[in-house]
């Protein structure tokens, strides 16, 4: 397939991807808030009606006994007819009143169950005919004495979310088509020069084919390159070096001739297996400069493509939230105004309404979207809540236009004015966009990683190992071949020029057979080592690259975190099998043992991974975590839970470490820095996207399915692992796997000053505030100022947001201007000043700029502190080797992570959440001043 | 044919027919005393409508003690003679006489003919039955109509969120009312409110003074009663009208048991069954015992399971006393 196809083929997959994921995504974003909304809409019933029931349980009359109560149920079905029906049941399912004619005494069996669990007093049930909004009734003690439960149809919002996925579907197609034939124009007409170079080395081809003399190029100037194309200086530089390897080829292949002379060279004689040769993370200028000019438009159309898409989402989204917001509002008007003529209509003066104040203000404190009840004679008789502007009322509460009028005796007396919050819905119509830009965020994310792998793999790969061949062969090096399979011209020339190398170890091998002596064995010598033959097949080469763990790196961690949001939530529905223990330890334990598994794996992935290597220690972890995910989804108790955390915690331990120790083998040192960064990045990228999507998908399809999409991107990674990673370690070690590799002391690195300071300064604080604070202090801090799980995941997801944009763009600056050990302690300061804000200031601001300053903080940390203690390692501590005090750091930096969660767990549960996040604070700030004076010294 | 034969043979028929139906019905029918303490009221007619309505083969057959607590064992002589197939009580005293109390029953009571009591304001600390659910005697159950006097308090307290004394007047002549005032008592001390009980001055006749009445409305509004509360009596509920007026008069809002007191006299409110309801109920355990072969022993004494907050207006209106919007809610309001 031509590079124009191939090209293509990537750009409109790419895109077709990234749309789908944001037409289902969008989708099942807007079918959970649009739920929610006519949820809420369906509520105004339940709990306006719910409270006169309150009223009576209160004074101590059982429902049953309530004589009116079917006359109350019909006021409440007038009020909004499109209730179906409305039923009143006490706390044993029996039906003590109802809108209508019963069949059967008692309520059904699901909305029952769904009555006795729900957690709160609003409560709703779906089935496949109807909607059901339910209110459990209470008295002032919490003693429950049933609930009231209104039904509506289901039709219009199964209209309504069909229709715009209907919407939704038609314009991601329409954009398909569109980018698809923008992507063809613009390949077609940028990569004209390529597809000239293309057929350049086309011609190459045929005339080595041929064994024709390929003439020496000549040095073109600038102007010149610059005239045909930016592709020019690539192909002149690849046209130079092939010169050299035929003449390389040709003078290797004459000098054996001459050696040989009548020998006749055997075919097929090499019976000894070729071994394989790892080249590591290796790279071409032309590959680069491919990737260079395709990635900028492949990210531009799959961007552009996704941006308008979700533009479109959310206008669209909101023009359909819009009336079920205003139908809400409206319907609590007019729940006030009836209740309100109730009281009129009894016989109440307007001026001695008792209770109309506390009535409304408990109006305005069940439903926040309304911010102002009044009742006006003309002038303003009562009034709760507080008066919005007049430009941003509705007309309809405005004087002129009374919409909810009070009549007495057939004449109206005044009229009841009800003022929307603007807040409230700014603030849902903010939420509906920061869901949208999230998932919006997550697609371009995922498609990223996904564009980088098939830039690296499909479309410059070819370049890569044809320029790696080349550059060998034209340093008279013909010891390797590359296995193709490829058909275009790139490939055939590296397919011919392995031929070539076979050639040459075949006449060798031929020679050697024929049992030579004295001075043709020495001129023998001189030949192989001077084309690098081998006595045998020469050996094939495998190309390591950087990406090569980018996606399923990313997809791991993504299928590790997807539980995140629900996962304590989850703990606390199965069965307890720790009765003896405080509740909200046993739901931490699961946290706990999977903390533990990553604390005693870590130390052994380094010899693993160099006795078995990566691509093996990453397989060994797949099927137990596949395993551990699907049985997650069936576990009925804790132990269970803690369990299968403890497989998984192991698992994450061996395969992102694995990972990292592949980056740190196969990139050079001095490339370090910005790898790990990238490792970084792309390791926090899943994170964030499988918090993200795990709460969507539980949302939407419950808890237990996510465990099995979980399990589902396990298997991916091991597939992609399985395809992409090299098969061999890519620096085998001598001798034989010892567990004394693990077991070295892990204290013994301590004794080094820098390390100890790195380790206590540094390290272990940061890991404190990552589970104490990120884990732990702000879930419960975002809750306890009132705001929801949303809130806090939204907060959250910022965090994993940060450090996975942060990390590679540190990275590229530390070496290049600033010190790893100055960007490991600004990390620390920034993070730790940050963490007063929360600690002395109550608000969800205060915790976004925490979190993100933690975010930067732990950018700037991770992989500094990484490459601090792989100096470390080979400076001042190689009699312990660099497998020792890796191991060293990771293990006590888990054993801190573990102690700090504990102890500050226990200390907010003593002295309050915001003390417990000063001590973090305290610990990280006091940390980087111990690591300071190591600077100093 | 002789015309005379044919004439007399038409006649025998004739009274033949008119004969046969009233043997038939005497065989089928049920005799049911119902005995009265003060005429046939609303409960009593509950009773008699839900047999008809029913079509019930029962002949109700009503006599009233006219107040007159002597006359009870006449009545009850000549219902065990009429060889009755079950008496329905009504009130404490009726019932009391007719049954007497656990382990300590007259000679005079019915001890076999199944007897089913209503408006029995406190029937186990009457000491008529034992427990609502085993009533312990062999031939007695019935129905009971009254709210705990819990959720009295509690209603008041909802309307009057200020409320702290409440004036008490009973009927010192009339078992429940006193028993009433007692537990009215001890749910003062539970509740943390302030109770004035007093009993009422009667007439010679047995009739409340009405001039006394006023005095003592008086005596409460002067020692900042808040609510007056109509205790349980048939006196109270004959005189209702003197009563909530008297109370009125002296802007005191009042709360009945007795909702016909909220509907046709003066009361502001009551927490209360429709008698007519009651009736219905004492009907329904009369069929259990008649015509289903139920025992009365082992028939729990059934409550009445519908209950209104009901409000006259123009009663609040005239003490510039409404009901919070919240309450309107939920409560049935005449006189608007």
């Amino acid at each position: 397939m031509s590079l124009l196809w191939r090209s293509w083929f990537a750009f409109v997959f790419l895109i077709g991807m990234t749309l789908s994921a944001l037409c289902y995504l969008s989708i099942v974003q807007h079918d959970i808030i649009y739920s929610r909304l006519v949820e809420q809409r369906l509520a105004v019933i339940a709990r306006t009606t719910g409270a006169s029931f309150n009223a009576i349980v209160e004074i101590g009359l059982p429902l049953n006994m309530v004589r009116n109560s079917d006359d109350i149920l019909a006021r409440a079905q007038k009020l909004d007819p499109s209730a179906t029906r409305i039923k009143v049941f006490d706390t044993q399912g029996v039906i003590v009143s109802s809108t209508e004619q019963l069949n059967q005494p008692v309520i059904d069996e699901v909305i029952f169950n769904r009555f006795v669990n729900s957690e709160h007093r609003s409560w709703h049930y779906k089935d496949p005919d109807a909607l059901h909004s339910g209110y459990t009734i209470k008295d002032s003690e919490n003693e429950v004495f049933g609930a009231i439960v209104v039904e509506y149809p289901k039709e219009e919002y199964l209209l309504k979310t069909s229709d715009i996925a209907y919407q939704i579907i038609n314009v991601a197609l329409w954009l398909l088509s569109f980018s698809a034939l923008f992507a063809w124009l613009i390949l077609r007409v940028q990569l004209a020069d390529v597809l000239k170079s293309i057929l350049r080395l086309g011609a190459l081809y045929t005339k080595l084919q041929k064994e024709e003399l390929l003439s020496e190029p000549q040095i073109a100037d600038e102007q010149l390159i610059a005239d045909k194309g930016f592709f020019e200086q690539q192909i002149q530089s690849l046209e130079g070096q092939l010169f050299k390897a035929d003449q390389h080829f040709r003078h290797a292949r004459s000098s054996l001739k001459a050696l040989l002379g009548a020998i006749e060279i055997q075919k097929n004689n090499i019976k000894s297996p070729s071994s394989i040769d790892i080249a590591a993370q290796v790279g071409s200028p032309l590959a680069r400069k491919v990737a260079r000019f395709l990635v900028p438009w492949a990210t531009t159309l799959v961007m552009g493509s996704t941006l308008l898409l979700g533009a479109f989402i959310y206008t669209n989204v909101e023009k359909s939230f819009l009336p079920e917001l205003t139908a809400r509002s409206e319907l609590i008007g007019s729940v006030a105004n009836n209740n309100i003529q109730v009281a009129i209509s009894s016989g109440v003066p307007l001026s001695s309404l008792v209770g109309a104040e506390s009535y409304f203000d408990e109006l305005l404190k069940s439903f926040p979207e309304i911010a102002y009840f009044g009742i006006s004679s003309g002038s303003i008789v009562l009034e709760a809540g507080t008066r919005q502007q007049t430009l941003f009322s509705p007309q309809r509460s405005r004087k002129e236009v009374p919409t909810y009028p009070i009549i007495s005796q057939e004449k109206q007396i005044g009229y009841i004015i009800v003022d929307t919050n603007p807040e409230y819905l700014a603030l849902e119509f903010r939420k509906v966009l920061l869901d949208f830009a999230v998932m919006v965020l997550v697609v371009v994310l995922f498609s990223y990683q996904i564009l980088i792998v098939a830039v690296s793999r499909s479309l410059t790969a070819p370049f890569v190992r044809l320029q790696h061949l080349v550059q060998r062969q034209a340093n008279s090096d013909f010891s390797n071949t590359v296995a193709m399979i490829g058909k275009n011209e790139a490939d055939k020339i590296c397919k011919l020029l392995s031929k070539r190398s076979e050639q040459l170890h075949a006449a060798f091998v031929s020679f050697l057979d024929s049992k030579c002596r004295g001075a043709e064995l020495e001129r023998l010598k001189q030949i192989r080592s001077e084309f690098k033959l081998r006595n045998g097949k020469p050996n094939k080469l495998q190309f390591a690259y950087l990406n090569d763990i980018r996606l399923p790196l990313f997809l791991f961690t993504a299928a590790d975190q997807l539980p995140l949001s629900f996962f304590p939530l989850y703990v606390s529905t199965m069965e307890n099998t720790f009765t003896w223990l405080d509740q909200g330890i046993v739901i931490g334990l699961p946290l706990m043992g999977y903390l533990v598994a990553i604390m005693f794996g870590s130390p052994i992935v380094r010899p693993l991974a160099n006795r078995f290597g990566h691509r093996t220690l990453c397989l060994f972890a797949v099927i137990p975590t596949v395993l551990a995910h699907l049985a997650m989804s069936i576990a009925d108790n804790v132990t269970q839970l803690i369990f299968l955390r403890i497989i998984t915690g192991f698992s994450y331990a061996l395969v992102t470490l694995a990972c990292q120790d592949y980056i740190l083998d196969v990139v050079a040192k001095e490339r370090r820095s910005s790898s790990l960064s990238l490792f970084t990045s792309v390791m926090f990228g899943g994170l964030f996207i499988g918090t993200a999507i795990g709460g969507i998908l539980a949302d939407r399809l419950g808890q237990q399915p996510v465990f099995i999409a979980s399990a589902l991107l396990v298997a991916v990674f091991g597939i992609l692992t399985h395809q992409l990673l090299p098969h061999r370690p890519v620096h085998a070690m001598d001798g034989e796997f010892h567990f004394s590799h693990c077991l070295t002391p892990i204290w013994q690195p301590l004794a080094n000053f820098s390390f100890f300071a790195l380790v206590l300064g540094i390290a272990i604080p940061a890991n404190i505030l990552m589970q104490a604070f990120i884990s732990y202090l702000v879930t419960l801090q975002v809750l306890a100022i009132g705001g929801s799980i949303a809130d806090t995941a939204r907060i959250l997801m910022l965090y994993f947001l940060v450090v996975s944009f942060i990390a590679p763009t540190i990275g590229r600056y530390t070496n290049r201007r600033f010190k790893e050990s100055v960007v490991a302690l600004a990390g620390a300061v920034l993070s730790g000043v940050a963490l007063l804000a929360p600690a002395f200031i109550s608000s969800q601001w205060a915790l976004v700029i925490a979190v993100s300053c933690a975010g930067i903080a732990h950018g700037m940390i991770r992989d500094s502190q990484v490459n601090l203690a792989m100096d470390i390692a080979d400076k001042q501590l190689k009699h312990l080797g660099t497998t020792a005090v890796m191991a060293s750091l990771r293990a006590i930096e888990r054993i801190g992570s573990i102690i700090g969660l504990l102890a500050i767990a226990y200390y907010s549960s003593q002295a309050g959440l915001a003390a417990a996040i000063s001590v973090v604070a305290g610990i990280v700030l006091a940390g980087a001043l111990l690591f300071a004076f190591t600077l100093r010294k | 044919m002789n015309t005379k034969s044919f004439s007399l043979k038409l006649l025998m028929l004739l009274c033949l027919l008119s004969i046969l139906p009233s043997r038939v019905l005497s065989e089928e029918h049920k005799q049911v005393y119902m005995v009265v303490w003060r005429g046939c009221e609303e409960a009593c007619q509950g009773f008699i409508n839900h047999v008809k309505a029913n079509n019930l083969a029962v002949n109700v057959i009503v006599k009233d003690a006219a107040r007159d607590k002597k006359k009870i064992p006449v009545l009850l002589d000549e219902i065990k003679k009429a060889k009755a197939d079950l008496v329905v009580t009504w009130g404490t005293s009726v019932t009391l006489a007719t049954v007497g109390t656990l382990g300590s029953a007259g000679e005079d009571t019915l001890k076999t003919i199944p007897v089913v009591f209503m408006i029995v304001a406190d029937p186990i600390g009457a000491k008529i039955i034992k427990s609502y659910q085993i009533p312990g005697r062999d031939n007695v159950t019935g129905v009971r109509n009254r709210v705990p006097e819990k959720i009295n308090i509690k209603a008041i307290k909802t309307f009057l969120p200020t409320f702290k004394h409440l004036g008490l007047l009973y009927n010192p002549q009339e078992a429940n009312s006193q028993l009433k005032a007692k537990e009215l008592e001890k749910l003062a001390m539970k509740m943390q409110f302030k109770l004035s009980a007093r009993p009422l001055t009667l007439t010679s006749t047995g009739e409340i003074d009405k001039e006394a009445l006023n005095s003592q409305m008086a005596e409460f509004k002067q020692s900042q009663v808040d609510f007056v509360y109509l205790g349980s009596s048939s006196l109270i509920r004959k005189s209702g009208a003197m009563f909530t007026q008297a109370a009125l008069d002296n802007q005191l809002p009042t709360l009945s048991p007795y909702e016909q007191l909220v509907r046709e006299s003066n009361a502001l409110f009551s927490v209360a069954a429709k008698y007519s309801d009651v009736g219905e109920l004492a009907a329904h355990q009369m069929k259990e015992i008649l015509f289903n072969k139920q025992a009365p022993s082992a028939l729990p004494v059934l409550a009445v399971k519908k209950f209104a907050y009901v409000i006259n207006m123009r009663v609040a209106k005239a003490l510039d006393l409404y009901p919070s919007v919240n309450i309107l809610q939920y409560a049935e309001t005449i006189n608007p």
